[in-house]
């Protein structure tokens, strides 16, 4: 394959992860986190943050002892070929799995919002089309795309503040009231929320830039994605009062529904129309990642026929809530729970590589002899 | 001087033997502008062959004929071999000389062949074109004279840097075509890659610059222009001054200016006419156009048809009041208008230029207004469409500008499938192809994808001349400095 | 394989376009409501009603010609507009619905039960200003007045009395929050229709006690001073006030002054003393008089008499404001959330809507006079 041709710089780096990150679960955060820990979530997105960068430290270790491999190369130079390769699939089955729940949320919340009567096949069908349309042709047009669309943050983030004005501080005092034990539980809920983070897993050896050039950006991005969550979970916890925010699944699109400007009003569908921008930012990383994975395992077929594929079976998933209902809520309480293993795996990675004293260069002598 | 005249009778010897002569006389055949002249100095046999309609016979008196047959002859004289003469030995050299306006010389006891070349000077007056007007500026424009077009240019870069590489193109037509480019500034890579991509070209006929562009552009699918056709030579030369290169062909007085962002195409030569802050408005005026262009009767539509909901509480009773009763949905109600107004378009263009405008007015004024009161449309409708139309033909780039009127028609569609839904998706389509198009190796949408923040100050912006010490990076310059500190004086610096 | 893609695009666009364009809902064909009202029926049935402006279509667009009034009955706000929707000509669109008005009777019983209907669609207008109309809101859909649209006549009202100060600028959203919060309650405006049949009158703020219309309404300069001691007060709260008693004159403008609030701070201090909660509101002005027959203000201490004259007056105001809400034990100051904010042991063990009532709440107003119009 054409190196040259997949590389990005540690700037688009940035914009890929943040872009990854931020998507469909940006609209329903503030009602998580304050199922989980009521009016302290917020300090949980801010814990989870922290988390959240430890856990980019391990990666960052993993990669500095392997340069120039992603998780997959260096799972199967870890474990021996069948057990990488086992790994892998798993990881195909993470991505699409994500992917699908994903798809299946945005065409829940379109469906409630906007769409009510369109069929969900139709709206999931855009967004599969246009998720091909982007991943087909690789990290780079991914990357350019995402920082193109990541100004539509800002306009979020405007948007949503003009919301202040009627806002009541006190609704999230005292803060501390849900105990520390809770926050810590709850900032489990938050990592979920940052979920696309794993983009780096795979992209950080397509990163031209020095190691630490890299880190930095993975940690900005982590810094700005902690911050906006913090911040939106904020403005919807003293927008919305406790009671309230209960039976809001989604608070950030319901806080702009009253709201209106003289040249438009209903300033919700205006968030709405953004806000299908990111979710599809995620869905086409996603794609993007099952089809890159496939590739290392069936390394016969094309990236673009596997995203076709891959893609088909997504949209196949999709189908799934209209026969039972449940579906979807066992979607979106099962996957997010597995992706702990698939983020965690590599700190386990980590460990094995000290214990046997493995990095790059023993492997490579290793492989050759085997 | 001594009047000459130049024997009409065709009185050539045919036996003279001399090589070359009958594959010429075979090649023009039932030609009747072929002409023949045949002379005898001394013991010599001057047989001249050409063709009337294409050679300048004040050229041919002045420079040839007199100097030879008014004196004895002696052989070429030096001065006119210097000048534009050449011996050829290969036939079809000289019947491709002959096309080119040139005139063979048969010595035939020497069994020589010269071919000099006296061209007819046949080229309209330099005028300003009229469909890349400027307000300031200079006014004169391409023409359809290769050589003219490259003088120009090259009046306004006296450089040796300036190179010009030609090539013939069409099989048949042999159309002279030349590759322009600032040696130092311009990447060579990207040079030899548009030479490659020339070399493909097999067709027998180039008509146009059309031609050679949709024969080399990146990505012939795309809805998006990928090179710049211009008629101005200040903007040819901006952008061969910024390391862009320049493909000119004979007959046309289009410029294809290569490789272009998306961005460029909406710089006119007016924004580096006047000052800074004027330029920069109005370069965002014309962004502001692309938008509305692209999106305004999809977000109408959306809003008509979806989502009235976010129709201000002032404009629902009169925006209720105006669709009341017409018969179509919105869709074809914008279709409809859009269509009548492509068509008053393209019959102005056609039409001699008086009648042309009447076309407008008629069509304006009363077809708008008579559907209006005939209830077929409503008058917001003719307020989207004629506010589109506008802004669509404010790109300098009369190609971009049909772009733009065509991209609106999937949007409208879109949009009326599935509102805002569908106009968000259309957009993503249209914003991700951006990204995935590039022209020679140029990505189109840069400076903005990818983010080249060193780029913006000459695309959304005009920043000041003496701001831009560097050129712009998508041209994939070898040399990015362009100036040095131009404002480095001080107020009050001594004399 | 982009081949493909290239032909199933435009087959998919086909299919689209052929199908029905599933959630069209064209602004022609839609009967827009712009006002609603909901009354409680004798029998316990919520009554409905919309209005909806008459559009007749010529020249230049539309003009509108008076409006309609469509009402509707069922068991709950629902099935009323499914009612009203059985008798609409075109299909039924509320929403933009600009006012909404809620009866007293209605109002005492639960407000949340119709809003229930407006926060649960996603396609609800919830900007539209909330009132509450003393007798029956239908009459005020009724009025016989001048304006064309019943609609943006209330509408108008509502909003020249927000700034004036009169009435809290809230909609179906704005007062979600409070109703929901325990340990503050909200305010609507209280409407009345004119015994000519007319016009309508903005009275006061209506007072609730979590969903429930307490019956009890503040109105005149107990409303605006409420309002200011609130923070909600409009862009100039107005006042005129007699501040010369006793004068044997009989003409009476002399004996007032007129002003208008330029300014307004206020700050809350809620205090927990041996389980006795104490609340104290400093509420500073600053005002400028447009009105004083008795031009002296060039005078310093004239001003300054004024200025304590006018400020003890309008805490009288306040105190009297409080007394009628803590009646009405309406929390709409939010010292139950200040409470939850600051000492949350004390809200945990406390039954607030009792001890409510004994809350000390505390009033002081701080009056200063910045301006007096072009003399002095």
């Amino acid at each position: 394959m054409n190196r040259d041709k997949e590389m990005i710089t540690y700037q688009q780096f940035f914009f890929l992860i943040i872009q990854t990150q931020l998507g469909v679960g940006v609209l329903s955060l503030p009602y998580v986190m304050h199922n989980s820990v009521h009016s302290d979530g917020w300090i949980s997105v801010l814990l989870a943050g922290l988390l959240l960068q430890g856990v980019l430290f391990v990666y960052f270790m993993l990669f500095k002892r392997f340069k120039s491999r992603n998780i997959l190369d260096i799972a199967g130079l870890l474990f021996g070929k069948k057990i990488g390769k086992l790994i892998t699939l798993f990881y195909i089955l993470y991505f699409i799995s994500v992917g699908s729940l994903i798809l299946v949320l945005y065409a829940r919340i379109v469906d409630r919002w906007i769409l009510p009567h369109t069929p969900n096949w139709v709206i999931c069908a855009l967004l599969v089309v246009a998720g091909i349309y982007l991943s087909v042709d690789g990290l780079k047009i991914l990357a350019r795309f995402y920082t193109l669309v990541t100004p539509l943050v800002i306009l979020v983030v405007l948007l949503v503040s003009y919301t202040l004005k009627d806002a009541n501080i006190y609704y999230i005092f005292p803060i501390g009231q849900a105990g520390i034990k809770n926050i810590v539980i709850g900032s489990k809920d938050a990592v979920l929320s940052m979920l696309g983070f794993e983009i780096i897993l795979l992209t950080f050896p397509m990163v031209s830039g020095t190691n630490r050039q890299k880190f930095k950006a993975v940690s900005f991005a982590n810094l700005f994605i902690t911050i906006l969550y913090t911040y939106l979970v904020v403005v919807s916890f003293i927008y919305f009062s406790p009671e309230e925010i209960k039976i809001l699944p989604e608070p950030l699109l319901y806080i702009l529904k009253s709201y209106t400007f003289k040249i438009i009003e209903r300033t919700d569908l205006l968030f709405l129309s953004i806000w299908i921008f990111l979710v599809f930012t995620s869905f086409g990383s996603y794609l993007f990642l099952a089809a890159k994975t496939g590739s290392k395992l069936f390394y016969k077929i094309k990236h673009r026929r596997l995203v076709y594929y891959f893609a088909f079976i997504i949209f196949g998933i999709s189908f799934l809530p209209e026969f039972d209902i449940q579906f979807i809520d066992y979607m979106s309480s099962y996957i997010p729970k597995t992706s702990f293993i698939f983020i965690l795996f590599p700190s386990f990675m980590l460990i094995v590589s000290f214990l046997f004293k493995k990095s790059e260069q023993g492997c490579e002598a290793n492989d050759s002899n085997s | 001087m001594k009047k000459f005249r130049l024997p009409t009778s065709n009185s050539v010897n045919k036996e003279v033997p001399c090589s070359g002569y009958q594959i010429i006389k075979a090649a023009f055949q039932h030609t009747e502008d072929f002409k023949e002249l045949e002379f005898k100095r001394d013991n010599t046999t001057l047989l001249f062959c050409f063709l009337e309609t294409l050679i300048s016979e004040e050229k041919l008196k002045e420079y040839l004929l007199i100097p030879l047959l008014l004196e004895d002859f002696k052989g070429i004289p030096d001065e006119l071999e210097s000048l534009n003469g050449k011996k050829v030995d290969n036939p079809d050299k000289l019947i491709s000389g002959i096309l080119n306006g040139g005139n063979v010389l048969f010595l035939c006891e020497r069994d020589e062949a010269w071919l000099f070349s006296f061209p007819k000077d046949l080229q309209r007056s330099i005028q300003e074109p009229v469909n890349e007007g400027v307000v300031r500026g200079p006014h004169d424009g391409f023409v359809e004279n290769l050589d003219t077009n490259i003088s120009q240019l090259r009046l306004r870069i006296k450089s040796p840097e300036f190179k010009v590489k030609y090539h013939e193109l069409g099989d048949k037509t042999k159309t002279k075509t030349a590759v322009i480019y600032m040696k130092g500034i311009a990447d060579e890579k990207i040079v030899k890659e548009v030479e490659r991509r020339l070399s493909y070209i097999s067709t027998d006929m180039i008509l146009s610059p059309g031609y050679i562009e949709e024969f080399i552009e990146d990505d012939p699918f795309s809805l998006f222009p990928q090179l710049i056709n211009t008629e101005r030579p200040d903007r040819a030369m901006a952008n061969l001054m910024e390391g862009r290169i320049i493909i000119i062909g004979e007959g046309s007085p289009t410029a294809l200016i290569l490789p272009v962002t998306f961005f460029a195409f909406y710089q006119s030569s007016d924004d580096y006419n006047s000052r800074w802050i004027p330029s920069t408005f109005i370069r965002m005026l014309r962004y502001v156009s692309f938008l509305i262009a692209i999106t305004l009767p999809a977000f109408y539509i959306a809003i008509i048809a979806y989502h009235l909901e976010v129709i201000p509480h002032e404009l629902i009773l009169p925006l209720k009041g105006s669709v009341e009763g017409i018969p179509y949905p919105p869709l074809l109600e914008a279709f409809f208008m859009e269509i009548t107004i492509e068509l008053i378009r393209e019959a102005g263009i056609r039409l001699p230029k008086p009648i042309g405008q009447t076309i407008g007015i008629v069509g304006g004024l009363v077809i708008g207004d008579a559907v209006v009161s005939a209830g077929l449309i409503s008058n917001i409708m003719i307020v989207i469409v004629a506010l589109t139309a506008i802004s669509a033909f404010v790109v300098p780039s009369n190609e971009m500008s049909t772009t733009v009127r065509l991209i609106r028609f999937p949007l409208m569609i879109m949009a009326s499938i599935l509102g805002f839904v569908g106009l968000t998706f259309g957009l993503i389509f249209v914003f991700i192809k951006l990204c995935k198009l590039e022209s020679f190796g140029v990505p189109y949408f840069s400076p903005l994808a990818p983010l080249q923040v060193r780029d913006l100050k000459d695309t959304f912006l005009r920043m000041p001349l003496w701001k831009m010490d560097e050129r712009p990076r998508n041209s994939l310059t070898v040399n990015i400095k362009r100036q040095r500190d131009s404002r480095g004086w001080k107020k009050n610096e001594p004399r | 394989m982009i081949r493909i893609l290239k032909i199933s695009i435009p087959a998919l666009v086909t299919t689209l376009l052929l199908s029905a364009c599933w959630d069209q809902h064209l602004l022609k064909d839609v009967k827009l409501f712009m006002a609603a009202s909901f009354d409680l029926t004798p029998d316990g049935k919520i009554l409905d009603e919309l209005t909806s402006p008459i559009i007749n279509k010529d020249q230049g667009g539309g003009t509108v010609k008076g409006h309609t009034v469509t009402s509707g009955i069922g068991n709950t706000p629902r099935e009323a507009r499914w009612d009203i929707d059985r008798k609409t000509d075109k299909i039924f669109e509320a929403s933009k619905l600009r006012v909404l008005i809620i009866g007293d009777e209605l109002a005492r019983k639960d407000l949340y039960s119709v809003l229930d209907l407006f926060y649960r669609d996603p396609k609800s207008s919830l900007s539209a200003k909330v009132v509450i109309a003393e007798g029956m809101a239908k009459d005020l859909l009724r009025l016989k007045t001048e304006e064309e649209k019943i609609s943006s006549y209330l509408f108008d009202l509502l909003e020249s009395q927000e700034i004036a100060s009169l009435i809290p600028e809230e909609n179906i959203q704005s007062i979600c929050a409070e109703m929901f919060d325990p340990g503050e309650d909200f305010v609507l405006p209280y409407l009345r229709a004119a015994e000519d049949g007319k016009t309508a009158s903005a009275e006061g703020v209506a007072l609730f006690n979590e969903r429930k219309f307490t019956g009890r309404v503040l109105t005149g300069d107990e409303a605006v001073i409420f309002l200011l001691l609130d923070g909600n007060a409009g862009k100039s709260p107005k006042f005129t006030k007699k501040i010369v008693e006793s004068e044997t004159d009989n003409f009476m403008p002399q004996n007032f002054v007129s002003f208008n609030v330029k300014k307004a701070k206020e700050t809350l201090e809620v205090k927990v003393k041996r389980q006795r909660v104490i609340a104290n509101i400093n509420l500073s002005l600053k005002i400028e008089i447009t009105y004083y027959p008795r031009n002296q203000l060039y005078k310093k201490q004239e001003i300054a008499k004024l200025n304590k004259k006018l400020s003890e007056m309008l805490t009288n105001d306040a105190v009297a404001a409080i007394k009628v809400l803590q009646e009405a034990n309406s929390d709409s100051f939010g010292i139950g959330r200040m409470l939850i904010a600051h000492y949350p042991d004390y809200w945990k063990q406390v039954d607030w809507k009792k001890e409510y009532v004994n809350v000390a709440i505390i009033p002081h107003v701080e009056l200063e006079i910045i301006g007096h119009g072009i003399i002095e």
